[in-house]
């Protein structure tokens, strides 16, 4: 088991640059999600701590051993790719032994390693079939299996649940989890699934542009997002953000509505307000005209402007919300608690 | 959805194939009919007759010890051209696949042996080795080797397997590496991740991936040893010294328009159609064998 860290970390592709400089300490046996939109660089962070990509500037550490100038096959690492890229020549066996007949391990021994992570992940009764004969699921199993079977210091994964169907894609959301509990390995995962970043990880690493814009537990930053990036990215559906000015002891919307805030500033502001922390209230002072109501089963969402302006606003209350019911406006209340600050030039939170 | 675009009538359509069927009728159906048709008969040696003869020319040339002999030379001359071509074609790719800089000139330059006419890379080669006036039998002659391969067999089956290899590399350069860029990069990443060195990736994985486009090289380069290569021969050994260089091919025309042997010239074109009838069932037969990725 070991523990990674990366240093200021750079990499550019001739002038384009692509991550700009992360920071990050991960623990031994941690679960650690890299989430963000397609493109901000996430595969490029994971490819260059599996040594596929140099790093341009900055240092990346395993175990607390600079790795920077070392071959994917010294660092101890295993890697899941999207595409799973099993060895389509080889059976399931040999797919799993390959990196063990190679390390020079006994016959006996990778018989036993493979038997062992096969049984893990039920793949005991395929191990001699191809890869062209297995279903989508399979071939995922396989490419965890032959990551497993290496016992190596860290795992790294790429998006490796995004080529399956939803259904399977939970399931295997769930084992992979069960499986680095019981493995303890320490593991980076990236996705650009919030849901999958938010069930998974320990901690998440939330990427915009090769900018980390937040590191912490998921709760962490879904209660407090550190910038309107992480704010609007976590959560579904996403966060409301809207022009305000705070005062110290409230805030004001731009359309003139007045909420009770705590949070001791003044000046010009974002406000953020979760749809679900919007709650339906006769007396409420959020104003919201309705254009379009859709119901998602336990709950429903509602689309819709504030009163006197063309903000829009989304909220979700509880419960079926039959379409045909639908008022043209609703009030809502919130908890003062509930309402984020973020600077109007940088988009960092504002706390007290 | 397939999409298919439908002709009325048959004019066009047989406008549209009469060409091909031309090109095919006057320069394979009517050679190779002549050539079966000939193959049955024997003309005296003034060409004042001919006279049927059935199998004979078959019964005569299988009893033959040159016609053996040339199977075996032209066996030999096919294994070494199709083993060199493809070997250095395959590692000049494996190097342009790595490269990143620089690819396209490299993968240019390594395609123009492809544009010379055998006949004319046969001459080509003999300014570096005729035995006279040759740049390169000049230098080993200071160097105190006599080179000549108009009287030293293996020097003159060397030379013509070295120029065929030549004029041959271009064409399985461009198959290899075609072949190599179409096998995911990802796999070849999983496997350094699992602790494979380069050479060691190659015979475990590239190596096998690349088995369907080796295979139709293989056949492809026999062919063209057992064929293409006579323009190399007849500029560079005219079959000679003795017969060590008469391939199969070359003994069609040096015992048809050489030895006005006719029949015995048709019958070794009729054996040669078989053997190439053979090589593209081989062809058909394992193309269909799936490309794994
Ligand atoms: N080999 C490369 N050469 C040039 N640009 C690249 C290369 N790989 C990735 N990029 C660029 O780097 C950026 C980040 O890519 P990537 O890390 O794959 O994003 P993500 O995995 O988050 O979708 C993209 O803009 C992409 O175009
Ligand atoms: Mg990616």
């Amino acid at each position: 088991m070991a523990g990674l860290t990366l240093r200021n970390v750079h990499k550019s592709f001739g002038k384009v640059k692509v991550i700009h400089g992360i920071d990050m300490e991960v623990e031994n046996g941690e679960f650690i999600v890299i989430v963000g939109p397609s493109g901000c660089g996430k595969s490029t962070l994971l490819r260059m701590i599996a040594g596929l990509e140099n790093v341009s500037d900055g240092d990346v550490l395993i175990d607390n051993l600079k790795v920077n100038d070392k071959e994917p096959m010294d660092r101890n690492i295993a890697m899941v790719f999207q595409n799973y890229a099993l060895y389509p020549h080889m059976s399931v066996f040999n797919n799993m032994a390959y990196g063990l007949k190679i390390a020079g391990l006994p016959k006996s021994e990778i018989a036993e390693r493979v038997r062992q992570g096969a049984m893990m992940l039920e793949l005991d009764g395929l191990l001699d079939r191809k890869p062209r004969e297995l279903s989508g699921g399979q071939r995922q199993r396989v490419a965890m299996g032959r990551a497993i079977v290496r016992q190596p210091a860290v795992f790294l994964f790429d998006e490796p649940l995004s080529n399956l169907d939803a259904k399977l894609r939970i399931q295997m959301r769930l084992e992979i989890k069960s499986l680095q509990q019981r493995l303890g390995t320490t593991s980076l995962f990236v996705t650009h699934d919030q849901i999958e970043a938010m069930t998974l990880a320990d901690r998440m690493v939330v990427m915009n542009e090769g900018v980390a814009e937040q590191i912490g537990s998921p709760l962490d930053v879904f209660q407090k997002p550190e910038t309107i990036f992480a704010a609007e990215f976590i959560g579904s559906p996403a966060m409301n953000i809207i022009k305000a000015i705070s005062d110290g002891q409230s805030v004001k919307l731009e359309n003139g509505t007045i909420l009770k805030s705590l949070t001791q500033f003044n000046g010009e502001i974002w406000a953020g307000l979760r749809p679900e922390d919007l709650i339906p209230d006769k007396k409420g002072k959020i104003i919201m005209q309705i254009k379009m109501v859709e119901p998602i089963g336990a709950s429903t969402i509602l689309h819709g402007t504030l009163k006197n302006s063309d903000t829009q606003i989304v909220s979700m209350v509880q419960g079926l919300f039959n379409p045909r019911d639908r008022q043209p406006e609703m009030s809502f209340s919130i908890s003062p608690e509930a309402i984020h600050l973020f600077n109007r030039d940088t988009g960092k939170r504002i706390d007290n | 959805m397939e999409k298919r675009v439908y002709f009325k009538g048959w004019f066009l359509p047989a406008l549209l194939i009469v060409p091909q069927l031309a090109i095919t009728a006057i320069f394979f159906f009517y050679p190779a009919g002549t050539a079966i048709w000939w193959s049955l008969f024997n003309p005296d040696p003034f060409g004042l007759s001919t006279k049927f003869v059935g199998f004979a020319n078959f019964d005569f040339l299988f009893s033959d010890p040159y016609y053996k002999e040339s199977f075996y030379t032209t066996a030999i001359f096919s294994v070494l051209v199709t083993f060199f071509s493809m070997g250095l074609a395959l590692f000049l790719a494996v190097l342009a696949d790595r490269l990143i800089k620089g690819a396209g000139i490299y993968q240019t330059l390594l395609i123009w042996p492809y544009a010379v006419a055998p006949a004319i890379a046969g001459i080509l080669w003999l300014f570096l080795f005729d035995t006279r006036t040759g740049l390169i039998s000049w230098y080993l002659g200071l160097l105190g080797y006599d080179w000549n391969h108009l009287l030293n067999h293996n020097e003159a089956m060397g030379l013509v397997v070295a120029v065929s290899t030549w004029s041959r590399v271009s064409y399985n350069f461009l198959f290899f590496l075609a072949g190599l860029q179409a096998i995911p990069s990802t796999i070849i990443e999983a496997a350094a991740i699992d602790g494979a060195r380069f050479w060691k990736r190659f015979w475990t994985i590239v190596f096998p991936l690349l088995s369907p486009m080796t295979f139709f090289l293989v056949v492809m380069n026999v062919v063209y040893a057992f064929f293409d290569t006579f323009g190399i021969i007849h500029t560079i050994t005219k079959g000679g010294p003795g017969q060590s260089t008469t391939i199969l091919v070359y003994k069609v025309y040096s015992d048809g328009f050489v030895g006005l042997d006719l029949g015995s010239s048709a019958a070794q074109s009729v054996i040669l159609l078989i053997i190439v009838g053979i090589l593209t069932i081989l062809q058909f037969k394992f193309v269909e064998k799936k490309v794994h990725y």
